[in-house]
């Protein structure tokens, strides 16, 4: 029998926390024989538990009563509270588990302390002070640091620097090496330049939440005109646990999310025809929160591929930092569909589709030239004939929109939905924080698809789904994705 | 466990227990949970020319056994060399060396003719090199120390050391660790990896 038994018991029954959340309960002791106790500390702190090395925060401690005697069949009843942490949470996963202990120790002196440990969930509550609401960037979570201080942090030092000056001996030795491997990177570089120019990929959120719609902008002049498998996402999260170290290190991974879908299908792309669209996906619901510890890594990514045949694709790969959308300043806004451009999804370890289907271009019909009564809209119907009937792989079509360009147009469009404009590609900067409006000329089937200044914002979120949204707008290209107009309201200054 | 489920429960509460018994552990779990016969060796460790070593590949035991053996001597010193470093020898009784093929050539020269009793964990035998430093040997393979029913002891005293609460837990059958010592011979680490896997898969508390 040991010297005393301990229970903890949280006020919550289900032990279900929000970060920032005060933590409570009771410790209860029950003492079995005649001791002298040093205290009785409770600690609490995350730690993590499965496949890898455990990795853990910093540990907490709240002392709950000091030295004093305990006799056999003595109870302590002792409240404990705190404050719950903000962050990393509660996390179950195959290789990676995340949770948060409550740890009470009775300190025996020159014996094996009693202890109990139990866990409680921690569920997204306050923000943790590392995330600002901003999401351009990946947040890095402070972790507790093991600082060198004194004559050791000098030691360090000196190693370091020894280091330092056999890399630099060995490094001049290698620089030829370098020189061919940067040559070949440079070379394979201007190989795919050569055909897709230069690329332009804009992904303003890094830090992102479930179930919300992730914007990209994939902008490209061709170079030479070519054919592709594809142009293609895919988005990843995974889980990385090492365990052991030196030559017994293991690394274990386990797929969370594996979804490719394609932002444009199969088929050519012409030279000096301009490639630039805007695609928004839907990420999938998840609680698999990025984590970044030195044995256990949860991380989440998009790879961008540019898919030639017989010749080297292009590829980028984005970083992205899933957090719950609690954290997030932004609303996610309701009504967003998304925009994904032919949601077709190759390959997903989830039964459910995550990006939704495309709204296919409505068909054009043959009565939209007597019911058009707007002159605006008149003139631009007519465009439209035109472009439709022109070659599709020619620069016919590029031609009718140029000889368009600059000419303002009555138009009314009515609204099917509208998001705010990420990664505006153009130089006027009024339309960076514009809206963007995907609808249809009014009396007409015909969509397009509208740029905003962000001067008229509130006017434009006046208007509701399925109403008309009236302005001068200038004709700026020809979607033939969507078989759509790309229009630019003409700023009122 | 369904990833997603973090919010609905305690871990593993499900199969009555705090976690996964076959993912990694402290070496102080694994001291407490030392599944080894080292009482012949602990009584010739009072000899100060005696030296035991493990000898065997990673993920057969020999660090499981030096710490069982350490956990019977409050004057032990141990140290484990990891890949590419060295470390300082440490002092104790026995003094106890895990990765010992890591040490220096100077430190075994030290080491070996150092009166006290050795006991080394080793990928390589150093059998001849302690006899001429006048020790008497004894050298173990860790791969011939793996029965079943110790297996078996083994893999059920990890489920009992992550138990939760009175009731049942799942149980690894003899014929479980009888399969596992054919297929993986006594590569313990590969065992425990296919272990974690089909607790994991696990929705309630049965027979593995």
């Amino acid at each position: 029998m040991s010297k005393c038994d301990i229970r903890i018991t949280f006020d919550k029954p289900d032990r279900k926390y929000t970060g920032g959340d005060v933590v409570s309960g009771e410790v209860h002791v029950t003492v079995n024989q005649d001791i002298r106790c040093n205290g009785i500390v409770l600690s609490h702190y995350w730690r993590t538990h499965g496949r890898g090395n455990t990795d853990q925060g910093e540990h907490r401690e709240v002392r709950l009563c000091g030295i004093q005697p305990l006799q056999a069949g003595e109870e302590l009843h002792l409240p404990f509270e705190f404050t719950a942490e903000r962050w990393p949470l509660t996390y179950h996963g195959h290789y990676i588990n995340v949770d948060h202990y409550v740890h009470v120790a009775v300190d025996v002196p020159w014996a094996i302390d009693p202890k109990q440990v139990e866990e409680y969930i921690l569920i997204a509550g306050e923000r943790p002070p590392e995330i600002s609401g901003a999401r351009g960037e990946v947040v890095e979570f402070s972790k507790p640091t093991n600082e060198a201080s004194g004559i050791g942090k000098w030691i360090l030092y000196g190693i370091l620097s020894v280091f330092a000056i056999i890399f630099g001996i060995l490094f001049f030795f290698l620089i030829p090496v370098f020189l061919v491997i940067g040559g070949l990177v440079w070379g394979w570089n201007i190989l795919i330049a050569s055909r897709v120019g230069e690329v332009e990929l804009r992904t303003p959120h890094l830090v992102v939440g479930p179930n919300e719609m992730w914007p990209l902008t994939l902008s490209f002049t061709p170079k030479k005109s070519f054919a592709v498998n594809g142009i293609t996402v895919r988005i990843f999260a995974r889980e990385s646990a090492t365990s052991g170290s030196g030559t017994d290190k293991t690394t274990s991974h386990h797929t969370l999310h594996d979804e490719v879908a394609t932002l444009h299908p199969a088929g050519m792309l012409m030279a000096g025809e301009n490639f630039s669209e805007q695609f928004e996906f839907e990420l999938p619901d998840t609680q698999a929160w990025s984590l970044d510890e030195s044995d256990n890594d949860i991380k989440w990514w998009a790879e961008l591929r540019i898919d030639i045949p017989r010749f080297p694709d292009w590829n980028k790969r984005v970083d992205l930092q899933m957090i719950p959308l609690e954290f997030l300043n932004e609303a996610v806004m309701p009504d967003a569909e998304p925009r994904a451009a032919h949601g077709e999804k190759r390959r997903s370890q989830d039964s459910g589709s995550r990006i939704a289907a495309a709204p296919e271009p409505p068909p054009l019909t043959d009565s939209w030239e007597e019911d058009s009564d707007g002159p605006g809209s008149d003139a631009l119907l007519t465009l439209v004939a035109e472009i439709r009937k022109a070659g599709r792989f020619g620069n016919e079509r590029s031609e009718m929109v140029n000889s368009a360009a600059g000419d303002a147009f009555d138009v009314s469009v009515v609204i099917s939905r509208t998001s705010p404009t990420f990664g505006f590609v153009g130089d006027d900067q009024r339309f960076e924080h514009g809206k963007t409006v995907i609808g249809t000329l009014r009396d007409s089937d015909q969509e397009v698809q509208l740029f905003t200044v962000g001067a008229t914002n509130d006017d434009v979120e006046n208007v509701a789904r399925g109403e008309a949204y009236e302005t001068l707008a200038t004709v700026k290209g020809w979607d033939s994705l969507y078989d759509r107009l790309v229009l630019h309201e003409v700023p009122i200054d | 466990m369904p990833a997603n489920s973090a919010l609905n429960q305690l871990p593993y509460a499900h199969l009555n227990l705090r976690h996964n018994p076959f993912g990694e552990l402290s070496r102080e779990e694994l001291a407490s949970l030392a599944e080894v016969d080292v009482e012949s060796i602990v009584a010739r460790l009072s000899v100060d020319r005696f030296a035991v070593q493990f000898v065997g590949e990673k993920g057969y035991g020999k660090t499981t056994h030096l710490l069982a053996i350490k956990a019977r001597f409050a004057e032990a010193g141990y140290v484990h060399i990891p890949e590419g470093e060295t470390a300082v020898l440490p002092g104790g009784r026995p003094t106890m060396i895990d990765e010992a093929q890591r040490l220096t050539l100077w430190q075994r020269f030290q080491l070996f003719r150092a009166a006290v009793p050795l006991v080394l964990g080793t990928h390589r035998d150093f059998s001849a090199e302690l006899r001429r430093a006048g020790r008497t040997v004894e050298t173990i393979e860790v791969e011939q120390r793996t029965d079943v029913h110790r297996l078996c002891r083994l893999l059920n005293a990890r489920v009992e050391h992550v138990r939760r609460g009175a009731g049942l837990v799942p149980i690894v059958t003899m014929e479980t660790a009888t399969r596992l010592r054919r297929e993986f011979g006594s590569n313990i680490r590969a065992m425990l990896h296919q272990m974690y896997v089909a607790f994991q898969e696990l929705s309630e508390v049965r027979d593995v």
